[in-house]
């Protein structure tokens, strides 16, 4: 984007204002996606990271200038501004009761494995489980939860404890069978969890190495059965993202505008 | 040709270099712990050239460490510095850089880090927090994990000159220094960039005003020349 070598002051400031309009595009994208999951279950909101690029040094500091003899101070200006990095925020979604017995809300920290058709492992906060046709516990996607737990059909009356044990009372058997146990993963960085869409994210080795724990332990999370985390999106919040990102794209069109005129200005002189 | 054309042009060069910075301040109105940069301008004289013209120009740019508007967050691993003391950070190099953007994160391997650059604690060593724990920072500045002391944010006060290095990081420049400062934190808040979008349109305005005249100037002088050619014509 910026133009090569040395260029005249006007045409950089184009070019840095147009890195300002950049990052507010940015910044909408993100907060489009925010509102659009707004309700999406176990959804954590994006916010973009911008970083100042570096500066153009036009005069070393030190470096003498005859035109002002003392103290040479450094003369700098910045090139604009970059996307650093979008990054999730995991602060808690609000918990609904949904009283359905296969949704399950993680209360604290950590993620639900999800196995993906080709073996690798995702994971997810989105708690709404259900029960395939061969018994599997699955993602309403569809992928199985890992470790895998096998829920017999006819099965009544499950149950998921706090520390992620499923019971269910199974004809022909006294009392409740215990049929798995639900784990969770916490990683040293989960901001870096990379998404996958489907409420599924993915890990890669900035997010440090998974923690595969029990509900509970290690500063994970409880299970809540019959809740559901809902995204952890605020609309209003949202909204005056939004508007702001607007004001600040227009501001930044307008230093275009200025620049052009005044490159306008300069042209006629002959 | 009139000296005073240099003057003008001069200033309208001045006035460039000025949209210039408002630019780069307007572009980093939304990145958290921006300072703006604030163009100081200084008349020279000529070399040889009569003593009466001064002849302006862009002299430097300082930074303007004002703090900037405050975003809650309410995450417990946001911080803002009381009192404008900055965070250390080692920069790519291995040297110290110092930064406002309090949007501490875990690394893959655990350490406090700032858009990739590892936070410092008061014992110069990066802060590293146990794996799968949950950390927070305390109003000391006091980072905790699982209830745990792991160790303190470094906190540097920055005076005279300052430096850009960009991605919001700042290092003192040859007349600056950074004075290690015991100051507290708030949690659960950020600092946003300190750019005014007010003050920056305006002085795009004035920076675009003052270029006019000077270009009407130069255009002045250019027909004051043309009429001192016609003087001299003999025909």
């Amino acid at each position: 984007m910026e133009p090569e070598g040395e260029t005249p002051a006007m045409i950089r400031s184009l070019y840095t204002a147009a890195t300002g309009m950049e990052a507010q595009q940015v910044r909408l994208d993100v907060t489009a996606n925010n509102l659009a999951n707004a309700n999406t279950a176990g959804f954590k909101k994006e916010r973009a990271e911008f970083e100042d690029l570096m500066s153009t040094v036009q005069r070393m500091p030190g470096a003498a200038d005859q035109r002002f003899p003392g103290e040479p101070s450094p003369l700098e200006v910045g090139l604009g501004v970059r996307t650093a990095a979008t990054v999730r925020s995991m602060e808690r979604g609000e918990l609904i009761n949904t009283k359905n017995p296969l949704d399950v809300a993680i209360e604290g920290a950590g993620f639900l494995q999800v196995r993906l058709p080709g073996g690798d492992l995702a994971y997810t906060r989105a708690g709404n489980l259900r029960v395939d046709s061969a018994g599997q516990l699955v993602t309403v996607h569809g992928d199985p939860i890992e470790p895998d737990i096998s829920i017999p059909t006819d099965a009544t009356n499950i149950t998921i404890r706090r520390d992620g044990t499923v019971l269910a009372t199974v004809p022909d058997r006294d009392g409740p069978q215990e049929l798995g146990q639900l784990e969770l993963t916490l990683f040293p960085n989960p901001q870096a969890l990379v998404s996958l869409g489907r409420n599924l994210l993915a890990a890669n080795p900035a997010c440090g190495e998974p923690l595969r724990v029990r509900p509970g332990e290690q500063g994970s999370g409880s299970i809540a059965q019959g809740f559901l985390e809902n995204s952890n999106v605020k609309a209003v919040e949202e909204m005056i993202d939004m508007i702001s990102t607007q004001r600040a794209y227009e501001l930044n069109s307008k230093v275009i505008q200025t620049a052009d005129q005044m490159l306008q200005r300069l042209t006629s002189l002959r | 040709m009139a000296d005073g054309m240099y003057v003008s042009m001069n200033g309208a060069a001045a006035r460039a270099a000025q949209l210039e910075a408002v630019a780069d301040d307007l572009a980093n109105a939304q990145t958290s712990g921006f300072k703006a940069s604030r163009p100081a301008f200084a008349t020279f004289l000529a070399e040889g050239g009569q003593g009466q013209l001064n002849f302006p120009a862009l002299v430097g740019a300082a930074v303007d460490l004002r703090p900037g508007a405050t975003l809650v967050t309410g995450l417990p691993t946001d911080v803002l510095p009381d009192g404008g003391a900055f965070l250390a950070v080692s920069a790519g190099d291995g040297t110290m850089a110092f930064t406002r953007n309090g949007r501490l994160q875990a690394d893959g391997h655990g350490r406090l880090s700032v858009l990739g650059h590892t936070v410092l604690g008061i014992d110069g060593q990066p802060l590293l927090v146990p794996e799968g724990s949950t950390w927070s920072v305390d109003g000391q500045g006091t980072v905790l994990a699982n209830g745990q002391e792991i160790g303190r944010l470094a906190l540097f006060q920055l005076s005279g000159d300052v430096e850009r290095r960009g991605q919001s990081l700042y290092v003192p420049g040859p007349n600056g220094q950074a004075l290690a400062v015991e100051a507290g934190v708030r949690t659960g808040e950020l600092e946003l960039s300190n750019v005014s979008p007010l003050a920056a349109a305006v002085e795009m305005i004035g920076a675009q005003r003052n270029f006019d005249t000077s270009m009407q100037a130069v255009q002045t002088y250019r027909r004051l020349d043309e009429r001192a050619n016609e003087v001299g014509r003999t025909r």
